[in-house]
């Protein structure tokens, strides 16, 4: 038996928090009688060839084979994927509300927040506020199907630093927090806020956040799909919270990253209020392609945990 | 005046009735499982988390992402086989985190996420663990939480294959 299957085809593809990667189709996956494999991205008129051959003793090499059985397929996908974004432009100090043994206090936030710390809000009480990014999915879809994200974390780091001491907190690279990003499965909208909370106790608080926003779409029109990439957005924040007369203040900022490394405005809340436009496709997209790593498809071997240690 | 006075103990009681002892329903329900109940020291624990509204309103759902490895929005209690509280990584240091911005979960809807529980307990010793995870749902001085079922992880030597090599839970 011997298929050959044209496009940008792979043999699976089922993320999860802990892991995602790509099972590659297989020259021994081809030989088989029946095989299952999943097309990444649309594309018409693609290939698919079958053959099969027995052994008959006498008969010359081409005499054992059949002809081969010829198809060609139309595959649809999203049209005119995107990502639209909403972004503040400044970091912020924001005093957090506390609870019981929970301490609230000022906090560096890429964003706006008020009310309590997470872990002391309530249903009637919640953590609210602007986020630093928002990420709306743009795309007309080939019929039933969810949009989905998933944000890769390259590199985090924050530092705390007072006279004689410090503490630094690295991120390893992975998907952040789950996936689904937020455990949304069609979300309108997903955001991201990176925080830090502000001790009294240090003088200095930096933060440098780098991202990667993955959008994926995965169809629910047949069984056994899988979430194929559309495209992706890297982005940054990078600020700093410093501690005079017992009173923070925060500089620097957060962006969507274009490829020639500058910050793009596109999505900017100015500072007059005034907001993005809706729906508009930011210049920083890239859209997913077979030839960039793991056929453009996001791949962790898990979540991207903090840890800190003292230094001096 | 003694009207007034009889309003105000009323009031008064009413107050106290609500921060001390009255019961708040909760909005949600919360289940959690493991597909993973068996898994070899050192290896990471992952639970799944099921969050439902069972109220008629719109609730929050957030989630705040700790250090990458939990979320904030819940309490989680971790306790050996002899009931002692498993040791846990000391958040009054501070750690980074995300918020994930504004979630609002409709009445009767479930929101399914995955937690990283070893980034907070230590579950490096072999043994078998139990797990109970908890969400605020009353301010003042005593809070209520809502609390999810029980499960049990057992965690092997680090040299032992774990009876379940189930994959961890896929989210779709």
């Amino acid at each position: 038996m011997t298929w050959t299957v044209g496009g940008t085809r792979i043999a699976g593809y089922a993320p999860t928090t802990p892991s995602a990667s790509v099972t590659e189709l297989t020259d021994d996956n081809l030989k088989q009688a029946n095989i299952t494999y999943h097309w990444v991205y649309p594309k018409e008129n693609i290939p698919v060839t079958y053959k099969y051959c027995v052994s008959i003793p006498g008969a010359d090499a081409d005499g054992q084979c059949s002809l081969k059985a010829k198809a060609a397929f139309e595959v649809d996908g999203v049209d005119s994927p995107s990502i639209n974004i909403w972004n503040e432009f400044l970091a912020h100090v924001n005093d957090l509300i506390g609870c019981d043994l929970e301490g609230g206090g000022p906090t560096l936030v890429y964003g706006n927040l008020r009310g309590p710390i997470p872990v002391c809000a309530t249903p009637t009480n919640p953590t609210r506020g602007i986020p630093g990014i928002t990420f709306y999915p743009i795309g007309t879809q080939p019929g039933t199907g969810n949009f989905l994200f998933a944000q890769l974390i390259n590199s985090d780091v924050v530092e705390y630093s007072r006279i004689g001491a410090t503490r630094t907190c690295t991120t390893i690279t992975g998907v952040d927090s789950d996936y689904p990003y937020d455990n949304k499965i069609n979300p309108a909208s997903t955001s991201d806020s990176p925080t830090a909370p502000l001790p009294s106790t240090y003088s200095t608080v930096v933060r440098n956040f780098n991202a990667t926003m993955y959008l994926l779409w995965q169809s629910t029109a047949t069984a056994n799909t899988i979430p194929v990439p559309l495209g992706y957005i890297p982005w940054t924040f990078d600020g700093t919270a410093t501690q005079t007369d017992g009173k923070w203040t925060a500089t620097g900022s957060g962006a969507p990253v274009e490829s020639d490394g500058t910050a793009s405005n596109d999505g900017l809340i100015r500072s007059d209020g005034a907001l993005p436009d809706a729906g508009t496709p930011n210049d920083a997209f890239v859209l997913a392609a077979p030839t960039q790593p793991n056929l453009g498809i996001p791949v962790w071997g898990g979540r991207a945990v903090t840890n800190c240690v003292a230094g001096r | 005046m003694r009207a007034f006075r009889g309003l105000f103990l009323i009031c008064f009681a009413y107050a106290c009735a609500l921060a001390y002892g009255q019961t708040v329903k909760s909005p949600w329900s919360i289940e959690i499982s493991t597909d993973r109940p068996t898994v070899a020291a050192g290896s990471d624990v992952y639970i799944r988390v099921k969050l439902t509204n069972i109220s008629d309103e719109v609730v929050d759902c957030s989630t705040f992402d700790l250090g990458g490895g939990t979320d904030r929005y819940y309490q989680f209690d971790v306790r050996d086989e002899n009931g002692a509280p498993v040791k846990k990584r000391d958040l009054s240091e501070p750690y980074p985190g995300s918020w994930r911005g504004k979630c609002d979960l409709e009445p009767g809807k479930t929101l399914e996420s995955t937690k990283l529980v070893s980034w907070l307990h230590d579950l490096s010793k072999p043994g078998k663990y139990r797990i109970q995870i908890s969400r605020r749902i009353s301010d003042g001085p005593n809070p209520q939480y809502v609390k999810s079922n029980t499960i049990t992880i057992t965690v092997l030597p680090a040299d032992s294959k774990p009876t379940t090599d189930e994959q961890p839970p896929a989210q779709r």
